[in-house]
């Protein structure tokens, strides 16, 4: 339970103040609602929907999607009177309404962390139906593959502790699509765009980087030696990211900012989310060392390659963050820790898939949403700021 | 008309000004400055001549009507920007004699500056590091904020 409140933690207020702090000050309420509205739809549909088809065994296509038992929450039940409790089969030891709201709060930070590609131009509404239709199609299934015993890529042996495929590269994956459909912001690399207040972007960082506790150490679902061993890979990995990110920018730049130190701090946390109940501390060095470098060429020089306006760096962070900790988590992953031998072939098999399929997916949800909506805001409206144009409100002075 | 509805006029002529001039206005100066408010409807309509320039002296018309809920720029009465100004050279003249005066202690006063052993956090100074092209203040967010 702590954990749950934890991984909330890191979305409300994290994640609104970490990328509220980056976009341009006429756009940060809209870029902070977008994140609460995200939370509110995200949460409806797992109770309704989502929930079952990841967390569930399923039938005939139960390596691909869990089956409708446990939609609207049903069978969860707490019988006081007969000391009875409903639990997952995933995770016996607790009750399974703690376990649905702890993998709640993953899917929360999933879906907003695709905010991030997308701000400064989507329309709200737009945003809240992608978000509902993408966490039913692409987010609950790539769960199901992962976390869910009997899903093909648990079966084929793919490890991934808290997240590093279904959270981060995921996430990644449909950010760059995002990117690529909406295009790019109007004056795009002709005029700067300056991030509204960096000190909000610490504060959410500071917020990620507890939180990220919660979502890793708790992911072992259990107080106990595993969990206290994934607590301390997650800080060595966050310290070691935020320092080689800082080494690379002043390498190439000769600064060291605090955006930077900050970005590499969500780097290391991304790349040691999927290794964190498999690798020694040692090792957790130097996933965060490489995801420093690695992230911040993602956020730096890929990004220009790719040409996308991607435009707080999701794909860079968090989708490099998470394939390099992926792959690294099939090359150091100890099994005297787990018990569980890593295979690097399934890592690999792993992050294609998850790529492969949230970069199909996401396309066709977004297709789909345009058919409802429209999905970016006119051009007067997007030079007049999102805050004033969609939501009527605005920053003091 | 509410000041996000000036604010919408000021988003729309810009683009439109951008896109048929390629006068590049200031939106938030324009919603919030009289005087650069009628400049640039005097700019609109000289430049709207033609039938297929309606639409800018449409809005030319509603940011002038919407002049009136712009602020103007204060003007002091020459009296009281001369106080103003001769207390502002008064409240320095008494921080720079603070400045001046030695302090009887603190952290501050504690190691030279010149002899302290920390490195600027630019590097600059220690390793002569060149600025880089990029560098600019003006530059620095075109194209990414990493």
């Amino acid at each position: 339970m702590v954990s749950t409140a934890l991984v909330l933690l890191m979305t409300l207020p994290g994640i609104a103040l970490f990328y509220g702090g980056m976009v341009r000050r006429f756009n940060v309420i809209n870029t902070m609602a977008s994140v609460v509205g995200i939370a509110a739809v995200v949460s409806l549909l797992w109770f309704g929907v989502a929930y079952s088809l990841a967390f569930t065994p399923g039938g005939a296509l139960g390596g691909f999607i869990g089956g409708v038992e446990r939609m609207g929450f049903s069978g969860m039940e707490f019988l006081g009177s007969t000391g009875q409790v409903a639990v997952s089969h995933i995770a016996k030891h607790v009750p399974e309404s703690v376990f649905a709201m702890f993998q709640l709060t993953f899917a929360i930070i999933t879906c907003a962390l695709v905010v991030g590609a997308l701000v400064e131009r989507m329309h709200f509404g737009a945003l809240l139906t992608f978000t509902g239709l993408w966490l039913v199609l692409v987010y609950a299934p790539i769960a199901h593959w992962v976390w869910e015993p009997g899903g093909w890529l648990a079966q084929l042996g793919a490890l991934d502790f808290a997240g590093g495929s279904v959270v981060h590269i995921n996430a990644g994956a449909a950010a760059l699509v995002c990117a690529y459909a909406l295009g790019p912001r109007e004056g795009y690399g002709r005029e700067p765009f300056i991030p509204f207040n960096l000190g909000l972007t610490m504060a959410g960082t500071g917020l990620l980087w507890v939180g990220w506790f919660g979502f890793n150490a708790g992911s072992a679902l259990a107080a106990d030696g595993r969990a206290g061993l994934a607590m301390a890979v997650t800080h060595i990995a966050a310290a070691a990211g935020a320092l080689a990110w800082m080494g690379a920018e002043w390498l190439a730049r000769k600064r060291a900012s605090l955006l930077g130190l900050c970005s590499g701090v969500v780097a290391g946390l991304v790349a040691i989310t999927p290794a964190a109940g498999f690798v020694s501390p040692r090792s957790a060095l130097v996933i965060g060392l490489v995801a420093g470098v690695a992230c911040y060429w993602g956020a730096t020089a890929l990004k220009r390659k790719l040409r996308a306006d991607d435009s707080l760096d999701v794909f860079g962070v968090h989708g490099v963050g998470g394939l390099v900790g992926a792959l690294l988590t099939g090359l150091l992953a100890d099994p005297a820790i787990s018990g569980v031998q890593a295979s690097f072939m399934a890592q690999v098999i792993a992050c294609v898939a998850v790529l492969a399929y949230s970069l199909v997916m996401t396309a066709v949800v977004l297709w789909i949403t345009s058919r409802f909506t429209t999905l970016r805001v006119r051009e007067f409206e997007e030079r007049a700021g999102l805050d004033v144009s969609l939501h009527n409100e605005q920053l003091g002075h | 008309m509410t000041s996000n509805d000036v604010f919408a006029i000021a988003a729309h002529l810009h683009v439109l000004l951008r896109r048929k001039t390629g006068r590049v206005t200031d939106t938030e100066w324009l919603a919030g400055n009289a005087d650069y408010a009628r400049e640039i409807v005097r700019f609109t309509r000289e430049k709207a001549t033609g039938d297929e320039h309606a639409d800018l002296r449409a809005l030319a018309d509603k940011l002038e009507a919407a002049i009136p809920l712009i602020a103007s720029p204060a003007r002091k009465p020459l009296l009281q920007a001369a106080a103003d100004t001769l207390k502002a050279g008064q409240v320095s003249a008494a921080t720079a004699q603070r400045a001046a005066t030695p302090r009887s202690g603190g952290f501050a006063n504690s190691v030279p500056a010149h002899t302290s052993g920390f490195i600027e956090s630019t590097l600059i100074s220690a390793f002569g590091v060149p600025r880089k092209e990029g560098d600019d203040p003006d530059t620095r967010y075109v194209g990414g904020i990493r």
